[in-house]
């Protein structure tokens, strides 16, 4: 007899038997455990990462282009660049100057654990020491799949309306600091950037916030050194 | 977004059980979605109830329970929930992360993210 681990309890008229069976299988599980497995990775290689989440136009690439500039002369950087489609991001990112690997999700709309694992299995993890992961333009799927970075950067910029935290508040749960990028827009679009950050540090009293403007780079050095490096 | 990826899983995990249990019917699956992940347990009902059409889980009974927050501060030890904050304009109580005890940011979520087949029953 085939042997069972659920619990037999009833044996009904039709002749069959009904069985129990306790899976308690978490799907969002095996995906953080493949994250554990990347974070291993990278800290036996002594390589920091940070993820970058971010809404459609937020400024992620742009934020990661003006770290690149800003830091290349400091680390030795890697990126990999998660979209739907395209190599746009990847090329900007390369002539910024870190290396850079494009993993294109087709029509998925988060980067998972073993997206970012197959990455890095194509990296040279013997030649970095930081590595910036960018997500794909959403804010809220992402919160769902940790990658097995050390630090979450999410880019909130003025142009995305005013309600973003107050609609998508478990999407800054996990981060440590939040770029509050396209300042110089604050009179056209009418928010302050204050406003966002009274509801940033509401929702998490230890979350860190900066204001930015990643097209010229204002504020990058500061989001660098709230970020550790 | 991603509750058509999800409930594929689900289907799948529930499929592959019943297979190897050599499951003529399943009756019923149980789910446990965290209220701090961002699944919409009605969407996920809707999307599994699609994947089991056609399969011995066609007309099994779906049982969804949402899990709340538990959270563990590294600062204090304190293990419970979250505060919450109840913002009329939210429409929904939003949980503060931080330890409602000490104040730390230093937390770790214990329960409340999963999305997790907790139990089947089926007929063999």
């Amino acid at each position: 007899m085939l042997e069972r681990r659920g619990l037999k309890i009833i044996r009904p008229d039709e002749g069959g038997e009904i069985f129990d069976i306790e899976l308690d299988e978490d799907l969002l599980r095996r995906n953080q455990e493949l994250a554990k497995e990347n974070k291993k990775l990278l800290d036996s290689h002594k390589i920091l990462a940070i993820d970058i989440m971010g809404s459609v136009g937020s400024g992620k690439t742009s934020l990661v282009v003006q770290l690149v500039k800003y830091l290349k002369g400091k680390y030795h950087i890697a990126a990999l660049a998660g979209d739907t489609a395209t190599a746009i991001d990847a090329e900007r990112i390369k002539s910024a100057g870190a290396e850079v690997l494009e993993i294109n999700t087709g029509k998925e709309c988060h980067l998972d654990a073993n997206l970012v694992k197959k990455a890095l299995a194509e990296l040279d993890l013997n030649k970095i020491n930081l590595l910036f992961i960018e997500n794909v333009g959403n804010i809220i799927c992402p919160a769902d799949f940790p990658l097995g970075s050390h630090k979450r950067i999410v880019v909130l910029s003025l142009t995305e309306g005013p309600y973003v935290v107050l609609k998508h508040p478990f999407s800054f749960m996990d981060a440590n600091v939040v770029a509050i990028n396209k300042v110089d827009l604050s009179q056209a679009t009418g928010i302050a950037p204050a406003e966002f950050e009274k509801q940033l540090h509401e929702l998490k009293p230890s979350l860190k916030t900066v204001r930015t403007n990643c097209a010229t780079g204002e504020g990058i050095a500061e989001v660098a050194k709230t970020l550790g490096l | 977004m991603h509750e058509v990826s999800i409930s594929h899983a689900i289907a799948d995990v529930v499929l592959k059980e019943s297979q190897k249990q050599e499951a003529k019917k399943i009756l019923l699956v149980e789910l446990e979605i965290g209220e701090l992940s961002l699944l919409n347990p009605e969407q996920v009902e809707f999307w599994v109830k699609l994947a089991f059409e056609k399969t011995p889980a066609s007309e099994a009974e779906l049982r969804i329970e949402k899990v709340k927050p538990e959270i563990h501060c590294v600062s204090c030890g304190y293990t419970g929930t979250l505060e919450v904050k109840d913002d009329p304009l939210a429409h929904f109580l939003i949980p503060v992360f931080q330890c409602p005890k000490c104040g730390s940011g230093e937390i770790t979520v214990k329960r409340g993210k999963e999305c997790r087949v907790k139990r089947i029953e089926i007929l063999t």
